[in-house]
This record gives structure tokens, C-alpha cells and sequence, in this order.
């Protein structure tokens, strides 16, 4: 257990973090890559078709996990905006800014999907559905927080800020996660449950699963693979950076 | 082989849809990866030319 401890008081150090990211990286883009590419080639190339949907179903396999994504990447920002707050590392502050753009790219992809399977399954592209209008607020928050980070020339300060915006904003989360039960809408009910068992059938159910397991990787990959930057943004006036990235 | 890979694609008249999603996704990921790659250059770039 300290072990985990001293490790992640470590990964708050940019320079530890640094090094990790960079020989972690072609690790995690080699899983990413695996796993997404299986979870999305046994969804829509070999699973059933649905006997109501018929093919169009398959979008399930980009618009679900795009979702749950999107969802969970606020959650991180939110985590990560508390433990800027209160402990002020600084690598938490970096996670927000380097996660905001994956979530805000994830959430946008969900509710395009979203338009997409609503013309042939509603009949229209879009509607103010409970669903659908809490995630563009996400969409919108997630807009907030890059636009209010570029605009405040202190990093400091606008990490600060951000911090504070993701905290507050997280909120939006479970109102997404219980609109269908709360109000009355035209989306169906959330397809991963906790506390009871799945309605589809696990020849499309687990590919299903393979596909969030997928995009958690390729967030990860995408993730680190961001926060390098932002690490060589912030800190190149440091000594290590100049030794480690520009090689002086 | 060709027969099944086009019914793939066409999926009943629906493969429009479900192929225009996976090229909205792709392009999403893609402008997400090559973003910090274009910040590091640019950085790099800048960098040696103060030195």
C-alpha cells in the first residue's frame, strides 16, 4: 500500500511523470490500439443483427462508450480539480487542462452518433430531450473550462479556476445518468447498469464491453500522451526539460 | 468473401449511418493525438531558435 503511495506521490512530480510517460507510451498505444480495434471489429463486422433495428444498432459500439467517456473523463477533471484545490500539485492542474480537449472531442462524438441513430430510429436528428440536452451542457462545460484556461494568462491562476469550474460542474453527471428515469424522453435506458442484468444478448453485449475497455485505453494513451506536451509547455524553462526534451 | 464485405458496408441500406459515426470517431481521435504532437514541434521549434 505505501508502495502505491509513494509511487503516486512520485507521478505528481512533472519530471517523474515525464520520464514515465515517455517510456510507458508506445506500451499504452500498442494496448489502446489492440483493444479498440477488436471491440469495434467484432461489434459492427460480427455481431447479431437486432430483429428491431435491424444494422443500425451497431452505432451502439461508438455511441455508448463515447458516452460512458465522456461522463467518466469529467469525473477524473472533477477528482483531479479537488486535489488541485486541496493539495495545490500542480500535475493535477495540467490533468484538467490536458483532459478537458479528450472530453470535450468524446462528448461531441457522442452526441453526433447520437443525431445519427436518432434519423432512422426517431425520425429526426434531434430533439430537447432530457438526455440529449444534458449532454451538450457537458459539451458546453467542457467548452467552458478550455476557454477559460486560455484565457487567464497566470497558469495558476486559470488552473485554479478550471479546478473550481470542473468541481462545481460535476453535478451535471448524474443528472445525465438519471434523466432518462426522472423525465419523461425518447432515449432509451441506460444500457450499463449496476444493479441489474443486462437486456441484450451477451453475443452483443460483450463486444460491447471490449469497446469501453477500449476507449478507457485509448484514453489513457491519449491522455498521456497530451499531458507530455502540457509538462514541456509549462516547465521549459526548467533545467531538466532542457536536458531531457531539447538535449543542451 | 466480396459479397459479404459488401454487405457489410451497404448493412441493409443503413451503413451510411453507422460508417459515417466510425469516420466522425476517427477524426475526433485523430485531431486529439495530433495536437500535443504539433505543440511539441512548435515548441521544439522555438526553442532552438532562441539558442
Amino acid at each position: 500500500m505505501s508502495r502505491i503511495k509513494n509511487w503516486l506521490i512520485a507521478m505528481g512530480s512533472p519530471p517523474h511523470f515525464y520520464k514515465w510517460a515517455t517510456s510507458s507510451l508506445p506500451w499504452l498505444a500498442g494496448l489502446a490500439v489492440i483493444v479498440f480495434c477488436v471491440g469495434l471489429t467484432w461489434g459492427i463486422g460480427f455481431s447479431p443483427t437486432d430483429y428491431k433495428q435491424g444494422d443500425v444498432y451497431r452505432i451502439i459500439y461508438i455511441h455508448v462508450p463515447s458516452a460512458i467517456l465522456a461522463e467518466s473523463i469529467y469525473i477524473f477533471m472533477a477528482i483531479s480539480g479537488f486535489i488541485s484545490m486541496v493539495w495545490r500539485a500542480k500535475i493535477a492542474g495540467m490533468l484538467i487542462n490536458s483532459a478537458a480537449p479528450i472530453g470535450a472531442g468524446f462528448t461531441l462524438v457522442a452526441l453526433l452518433t447520437g443525431s445519427i441513430w436518432g434519423k432512422p430510429t426517431w425520425g429526426t436528428w434531434w430533439v430537447w430531450d432530457a438526455r440529449l440536452t444534458s449532454t451538450l451542457i457537458l459539451f458546453f462545460l467542457y467548452a467552458a473550462i478550455i476557454g477559460l484556461h486560455s484565457s487567464i494568462e497566470n497558469k495558476t491562476k486559470g488552473d485554479r479556476a478550471v479546478a473550481i469550474l470542473a468541481v462545481l460542474g460535476v453535478v451535471i453527471v448524474p443528472i445525465i445518468k438519471k434523466s432518462v428515469d426522472w423525465w419523461q424522453t425518447l432515449h432509451q435506458p441506460s444500457t450499463f447498469t449496476l444493479t441489474s442484468s443486462p437486456s441484450m444478448s451477451p453475443e452483443m453485449y460483450l463486444p460491447l464491453l471490449v469497446c469501453v475497455l477500449g476507449f478507457y485505453c485509448l484514453f489513457i494513451f491519449m491522455l498521456t500522451n497530451s499531458l507530455r506536451g502540457e509538462i514541456i509547455s509549462r516547465e521549459r524553462d526548467k533545467s531538466w526539460v532542457k536536458k531531457q526534451f531539447f538535449k543542451y | 468473401m466480396l459479397d459479404s464485405l459488401q454487405l457489410l458496408f451497404i448493412m441493409d441500406g443503413k451503413g451510411p449511418y453507422v460508417w459515417a459515426c466510425l469516420l466522425i470517431l476517427i477524426i475526433v481521435i485523430f485531431i486529439n493525438l495530433i495536437i500535443p504532437v504539433i505543440r511539441l514541434k512548435r515548441i521544439y521549434r522555438e526553442e532552438t531558435l532562441e539558442e
